[in-house]
């Protein structure tokens, strides 16, 4: 019994389907940005950066129905959620450009079937693929695209020929596509003007279709502001990402929704030109040599695309070596740009900033450091300082280490969480460790009035949770329940303070809880302003916490690293006794340093014996001494400290030191 | 013929299955022939169990907080058919047609409730009727509020909405982003409850284009009106128009705020200065008053009695000289007195402020005067200290009983009141009901609670406004400010709101175009030293 498939007709038809289904350039293409996309960008890290929230229930879907456009943003949320595995967000944005490009080539096949269109191609992959590698770049984007191109073969193939049928179909589609994709409507919407002005030659309905375009976005944007504006509790949408979108990522995408019209205006003007031009071609040279486009005119019943068109394709398996030249050398090329371009946008700053948030989010207090080393100028340190501090702090490092990074804040300038997602989030961590829970829990509801997002819920209701308010836990812990990622862990801690209201039994809330100020310490950490506002000392909420708990180290420490950047070595040695609460071997050399640069320069309690060095009253170690010897030679050598000369021996000898910070660093600093 | 014969099987098959899982569905439920008493109260959400419901009100949905497979209640009443809900799931939604007929049958009258949860082995359990009295005075039909997250020193989204409290309609009047994202606040009504005649506050956010000010409106037209003068430069914060006459008292207060290290409530906001004003809303006349803007005293919350013989409003003294530096020292000390001032309408004259009930008797500080429109009650916060009770657990209403004198005139309301910050309160046009913010539940976010008391000043246990889906506040991140029942919909378009904002301040609803610099050169407040916050960071709600 002989199958469908045995017949040489049927193999021939089943290539010609994988042919225009998987199109080997496109193959080629999606295949290397799918491998870049997953170990180059690391998708992880676009989900950290875009993700906020994802609620699977209709109250949450309801806000994203009530605006043109907003459809597609609940798609791209939803295809971002795969991207907290990684490989499987890198697959995502593979399956969804493949869409894109099929619906492209499908579309462009249909309007013009003697071109080869390979051109068409170049510049949305290169566009696309450096937009992928920006951390801030939205699915949403590339899936509005998807949907209008798909829709605009849908629209040249489907239909009939009757125009009222397709100015019908034109308008319900338009209408759909404009509310669910917004911008991207206008790609479909050009691509049908162009396949009825230019390639069916219907005029009349082509022009219509220019009328009908204003008419239904000003339609629907006037029909869902009523809507909108009907609808309680419903808050739109917002972008708010860690770290914002590029100024120029929207006009790119700009440019990609405008490409596509213009691609097909060109293919259907291309055989026109091609024919001017060898028109004039022959007047000049009176021959028919070197004519453009003679070797593709291939004539063809079959409208290409359509499964069994093979004839005028070339397929992989038949090309010459000049032709797989030219499928090696095209993608290569197209690296080439895609990798100059990531280059250029700066992207890799952004990937290192997020690794930091990530791996300090994560606890991951070895990879923050690591990332840490060698971070390019371009970046500003504020943003990534405070992990790093933290990162110290928690490998035990802080009072030893903390000169070997390029000094920074110590706690981020975070405006009680007016000041972006990513800073609110490091600095209500930050509070939340060091036990002042109530700044974390008001930097936390004023970034929740800016936007509102997962982690901030939970975090929220960590905070309620440590304060033993567990009923308004239980209302933030409601709404993270349906969150796609967070739901677990909140319906974990749903059934804990049912079991257990007051949490006695979980760690990382006692944890806090034992650190958390009990007495109120307003009067001694506010204090009068420029104006009539008023100004928190945080130096002050340090030495609250130390006098409430002494054994808070983490509350000394950071304050000793305050007092060191801000050079206050009088503080400092005050402070010392209180390290004595804490089990270090030997005190910290920055400590020692300090010491004896306040002894040296204030207090004049410089003791040295043969057997003994000691500091305001603090022996110091023989390695600090030496320290403090090669700065006294350097002085000698140089005739002073403050010359390029002092500067650039102190940079090779005494580097990574408070001494130097003290005498040179601060200048870096700032 | 054979796919043709296909689809109409097809199509055929899919209608009776459509039918018979309609039929399915919407069949009237029965109740268990057999069941088992639990003999206790079932645990519902919200609570609506032993109150004083109006014969108005939509249906109170709730969730069942018993574990079972499936639900039935049966909901009775003296007069007229019952009402059988069937639900796989614990929520219980109430149709609204027959809950209508059967509260207008009951005025007057109990229903009762009955419960009865099927458990995983197919047993029935049924639990004592929870019984509720329909009274037979009607409620204002519709609540007007401000709806805002838990706001610290910053705001977002912010809006006035309202709620018809027959069904469950709710409507934005004005939201903030129609304005740039500016506050919008103490939304106060004319006398009687009327909605067509009301105030809105407009603060300008960072990127404001517009000043703010009071938005008056009136006749469906609505007008900005510039309150403030170099003198008294702050925002009018909470504002009673007198009845049946277009003047309205309104509070200048300078507000400021700062954060506690510890403690289950993280802000504190307290009055810098305040004074009351006056402004005559047909001239634009903004005016001082000597009994209201004592140097030495800071005088908020005005309130006209009904009659608008008297301006009811409270007074603390001023514990603090220089106001340059924040008082922190002694911002939990001032304790406000309830007082009034006598007002003479035909002669355009004040009186002599009187006290009628001091913060040292009162043992608290008093705050939120509103007189019921009957002119028989007084209902007020008692908190430890200040004039933002909202921000203080500690805030419990009490009822004064303006006939009776003595130490029984004013009490706490125990059956309404709760561990957790009560605060705005609004009388029904009828005297019968009052709705106030609570925080019980949660202590950060406020619930409207509607409540029923009888002609003696008795009050019944308060209920939670009903919302259509009965778990809508395990998941609302929305607190409700400032409720204010209405006697019907504001029926002004959000654009007549928003327009006044952006233009230049009208000084009289009936649209003179007289300068306002005239108005504030009359303007007597006293705020000299005093300079306005930053808008965003003091939100008073």
């Amino acid at each position: 019994m002989r199958t469908t498939t045995d017949t040489p007709a049927e193999g021939r038809r089943i290539l010609g389907w994988a042919e225009t289904l998987f199109p080997a350039r496109v193959v080629v293409f999606l295949t290397v940005l799918g491998v870049y996309l997953h170990l180059g960008v690391n998708m992880r890290l676009v989900f950290w950066n875009q993700y906020d929230l994802f609620l699977w229930n209709d109250r949450f879907a309801r806000d994203f129905m009530v605006s043109a456009g907003l459809p597609v943003e609940w798609l791209g949320k939803l295809w971002l959620q795969p991207c907290h595995q990684g490989w499987l967000g890198a697959l995502v944005v593979v399956v969804v450009l493949w869409g894109l490009f099929i619906s492209a080539e499908a579309y462009y096949s249909r309007i013009e079937l003697r071109s080869r269109f390979r051109f068409t191609w170049l510049i949305p992959t290169v566009l696309l693929a450096v937009l992928h590698s920006q951390y801030t770049f939205s699915l949403s984007g590339t899936a509005g695209l998807a949907l209008a191109l798909a829709a605009s073969n849908a629209y040249v193939r489907v239909f009939g020929q009757r125009w009222w049928a397709r100015l019908a179909v034109f308008i319900v589609a338009s209408m759909l596509l404009c509310w669910t994709v917004g911008e991207a409507y206008y790609t479909f919407a050009g691509c049908c003007v162009v396949y009825e002005l230019l390639v069916a030659k219907k005029r009349s309905l082509g022009l219509s279709f220019l009328l009908v375009v204003p008419a239904v976005t000003f339609g629907i944007d006037t029909g869902l502001f009523h809507v909108n504006s009907t609808y309680l509790h419903c808050d739109i949408p917002e972008v708010s990402y860690l770290i914002p979108p590029h100024g120029w990522e929207r006009w790119a995408l700009v440019l990609l929704y405008a490409y596509f019209p213009a691609c097909a205006m060109l293919l259907v003007a291309k055989p026109a030109a091609i024919e001017l031009w060898n028109r004039l071609r022959q007047r000049v040279d009176g021959g028919d040599g070197g004519r453009i486009g003679a070797e593709t005119e291939v004539t063809c019943d079959n409208p290409a695309g359509q499964p069994g068109c093979v004839c005028q394709k070339t397929t992989f398996w038949r090309m010459g070596a000049r032709t797989i030249w030219r499928w090696v050398l095209t993608p290569l090329l197209l690296v080439i740009i895609t990798v100059v371009g990531v280059e250029f946008s700066g992207s890799r700053n952004v990937k290192r900033m997020l690794a930091i948030d990530y791996y300090s989010s994560h606890r991951m207090w070895g990879d923050v450091l690591r990332e840490a080393n060698g971070l390019p100028s371009e970046i500003n340190r504020d943003t990534v300082g405070q992990d790093l501090y933290l990162a110290l702090y928690h490998t035990g490092r802080l009072p030893y280490d903390m000169f070997s990074y390029p000094p920074s804040r110590l706690i981020v300038d975070h405006g009680y969480g007016i000041r972006g997602r990513l800073l609110s989030r490091k600095a209500c961590d930050l509070y939340l460790e060091l036990g002042r829970v109530n700044e974390a829990e008001t930097i936390l509801h004023n970034a929740m009035e800016q936007h509102v997002s997962a982690r901030l819920l939970l975090r929220l209701a960590i905070v309620k949770m440590v304060k033993g308010q567990g009923d308004a836990a239980r209302l933030y812990l409601n709404v993270l329940s349906d969150d796609m990622l967070y739901g677990p862990r909140a319906k974990g801690y749903l059934e804990q303070l049912r079991k257990d209201p007051e949490l006695a039994g979980d760690r990382e809330i006692s944890n806090i809880r034992s650190l958390m100020l009990r007495t109120d310490d307003t009067h001694f950490v506010y204090g009068p302003g420029e104006d009539r506002s008023l100004v928190v000392s945080v130096e002050r909420q340090l030495l609250s916490l130390l006098e409430e708990n002494p054994q808070n180290r983490m509350a000394f420490e950071y304050l000793m690293a305050l007092r060191l950047l801000n050079m206050d070595v009088k503080g400092l040695v005050a402070e010392l006794p209180r390290a004595k609460a804490f089990s270090y071997s030997a005190m910290p050399p920055l400590y020692e340093e300090a010491a004896v640069i306040c002894a040296v320069d204030y207090t004049h309690d410089l003791v040295m014996t043969e057997t003994s060095f000691t500091a305001c009253g603090w022996p110091i170690s023989q390695e600090t001494a030496w320290r403090c010897n090669h700065l006294h030679e350097i002085e000698i050598d140089c005739r002073g400290l403050h010359n390029r000369r002092a500067e650039r021996m102190a940079a090779s000898r005494l580097k990574n030191t408070y001494i130097f910070y003290y005498f040179y660093g601060s200048n870096q600093s700032r | 013929m054979s796919r043709r014969i296909c689809y109409i099987s097809l199509a055929s098959a899919v209608a009776i299955l459509s039918l018979v899982f309609g039929f399915w569905e919407f069949r009237d439920p029965v109740m268990p022939a057999e069941s088992m008493a639990a003999h206790r109260l079932p645990q519902i959400h919200p609570d609506y169990t032993g109150t004083v419901i109006p014969p108005n009100i939509c249906p109170l949905n709730f969730v069942i907080d018993e574990p079972g497979v499936s639900f039935r209640v049966c909901i009775r009443g003296t007069h007229g058919e019952s009402i059988d809900v069937a639900s796989r799931k614990a929520s219980v939604v109430i149709p609204i047609r027959p809950w209508k007929k059967l509260l207008e049958q009951n005025r007057g009258c109990r229903i009762g409730v009955d419960v009865y949860v099927e458990e995983p082995d197919g047993r029935w359990v049924r639990f004592d009727t929870m019984e509720n009295r329909v009274a037979t005075e009607d409620i204002d039909s519709h609540l007007v509020y401000r709806l805002l997250g838990a706001v610290f020193t910053d705001w977002g989204r912010l809006g006035i909405y309202q709620r018809n409290l027959e069904n469950y309609d709710e409507l934005p009047i004005l939201q903030n982003a129609s304005f740039d994202r500016g506050c919008v606040n103490c939304h106060a009504f004319a006398g009687g409850n009327r909605p067509d005649r009301f105030s809105i506050h407009v603060r300008p956010s960072a990127k404001a284009r517009f000043d703010g000010g009071m938005i008056a409106v009136a006749n469906g037209r609505g007008f900005r009106i510039e309150t403030r003068s170099e003198t008294a430069p702050s925002f009018p914060t909470y504002t009673s128009w007198r009845p049946e006459t277009p003047l309205a008292a309104f509070s200048l207060n300078n507000m400021g705020q700062f954060l506690h290290g510890a403690g289950a409530e993280t802000r504190e906001v307290f009055d810098v200065k305040s004074d009351i004003a006056v402004v005559d809303l047909k001239s634009g006349r903004v005016s001082g008053v000597d009994g209201l803007s004592d140097p030495t005293r800071l005088e908020t919350f005005p309130t006209w009695s009904p009659s608008g013989d008297y301006l009811y409003f409270c007074s603390a003294p001023a514990l603090w000289e220089d106001t340059s530096t924040p008082p922190f020292r002694d911002y939990d000390q001032v304790k406000y007195d309830l007082m009034r001032i006598p007002f003479d309408l035909e002669t355009d004259t004040w009186g002599k402020p009187e006290t009628v009930l001091t913060a040292e008797k009162a043992g608290l500080s008093i705050s939120e005067p509103r007189v019921s429109p009957d002119g028989r009650f007084v209902l007020f916060c008692m908190s430890a200290y200040g004039s933002f009770p909202v921000l203080q657990a500690s805030s419990d209403l009490c009822l004064m009983d303006l006939k009776k004198d003595g130490e029984s005139r004013h009490r706490l309301l125990q059956n309404a009141n709760s561990s957790q910050a009560e605060s705005w309160h609004s009388w029904s046009s009828n005297s019968r009901w009052f709705v106030f913010s609570s925080k019980r539940g949660n202590g950060l976010f406020a619930r409207p609670y509607v409540c029923y008391v009888d002609d003696e000043g008795t009050e019944s246990k308060p209920f939670l406004l009903p919302q259509k889906d009965p778990s809508f506040y395990d998941t609302c991140l929305k607190t409700y400010n400032v409720p204010e029942l209405v006697c019907g919909p504001v029926t002004v378009e959000e654009d007549v709101l928003t327009r006044p904002i952006f233009s230049e301040p009208v000084d009289a609803i009936s649209r003179a175009t007289r300068p306002v610099a005239n108005a504030s050169d009359t303007t007597s407040v006293r705020l000299q030293s005093a300079t306005e916050p930053s808008p965003r960071k003091a939100s008073p709600p």
